[in-house]
């Protein structure tokens, strides 16, 4: 699994991530802006400049033992913002555990990239973060999100209902979960499935 | 570059010991080197000047393991913001804090290595 330094982002074929920076900011809201009705009900993330600085404050901020970490997916050969992948809520002790939050930004939904993000994502996840599970919790409604976290491999474990509010609603979620011995095991094949070495 | 190093030396000096002048990498355009064979010990240079911001896009891959560094050097010391000891592959975007000419550099270690890469220079956004 690549290791990561300050100044090199792990890279897949076609993407690449890095946290985000206030650099970003502008080109981030115009994207987002710009996917609304991609992201429907299903996600809110920062839509204008406030909203931005305070996603920095809980995501862009790296110590040895972060509470969140984000990644901006890139796409290598011109730098275009594809999306992005937060690691929330992360506890350490016995349990090593994070949430996964993810979205696409409009033009690049359903191509591939943010599959390839994923993977990168969950190398950062159990290599960088040393992690030992990243639960993700999608809405039964939202296809492509539940499409995603199955093509790479997460389980399904449960359904909890009224589980998160989101959009002012309290809303159903199928659970997953990917745990850093079966990302070891999948790693490959996943990269396979992509018809991509892994990098 | 090509440069057979005799003997087991430091792998800073060593890097220090085959440094090459920048050649041009174009901007946006893949440099691909397919199937470079490097003898036991020796290594391979490519190197380039990168401004604050400017990034070295690369994949590279070796039959057998290699140490791969990326560095420059800095009021005559060499600083190596990258370096994989015993590495087969790697894959990623290296972005330059500071203007320098930098230099990637894959040495072999005991056995002949194989070296296929490909790198791309990407110009900061300005």
């Amino acid at each position: 699994m690549p290791t990561w330094t300050a100044a090199a982002f792990p890279a897949g074929h076609r993407v690449y991530l890095r946290p985000p920076r206030k650099s970003d900011a502008s080109r981030f809201i115009a994207a987002a802006r710009g996917s609304s009705r991609l992201h429907g009900s299903w996600v809110r993330p920062p839509v204008d400049a406030r909203g931005y600085a305070a996603y920095l404050r809980r995501y862009a901020a790296r110590n040895a033992q972060p509470q969140h970490a984000g990644y901006l997916v890139l796409r290598r050969d011109d730098d275009a913002l594809v999306g992005v992948y937060n690691f929330s809520e992360i506890v350490r002790g016995g349990f090593q555990n994070a949430y996964l939050g993810y979205y696409a930004f409009a033009p690049h939904a359903g191509n591939g990239l943010m599959s390839e993000g994923l993977a990168l994502a969950l190398d950062a996840a159990f290599g960088i973060l040393k992690l030992h599970r990243v639960e993700a919790n999608v809405q039964p409604s939202n296809r492509r999100s539940l499409a995603l976290v199955q093509r790479v491999g997460f389980a399904r474990e449960g359904f909890s209902r009224r589980y998160v509010k989101v959009a002012g609603r309290w809303r159903d979620h199928v659970r997953f979960a990917m745990l850093a011995e079966d990302w070891r095991l999948q790693r490959s094949a996943f990269f396979r499935a992509l018809r991509l070495a892994a990098p | 570059m090509t440069c057979r190093v005799p003997g087991l030396i430091a792998g800073v000096a060593l890097v220090a010991a085959c440094a090459t002048q920048p050649a041009k990498l174009q901007p946006n355009v893949p440099k691909v080197v397919e199937w470079l064979t490097l003898a036991p010990y020796a290594s391979h240079e490519e190197c380039v000047h990168l401004d604050a911001g400017d990034r070295l896009d690369y994949y590279f891959e070796t039959g057998t393991p290699v140490q791969f560094t990326i560095w420059y050097r800095e009021a005559g010391v060499v600083l190596a913001p990258v370096t994989l000891d015993r590495t087969t592959r790697d894959s990623r975007v290296f972005e330059a804090a500071l203007a320098h000419d930098y230099c990637m550099t894959w040495q072999a270690r005991e056995e002949e290595a194989l070296l296929t890469y490909r790198v791309t220079l990407r110009p900061a956004h300005r």
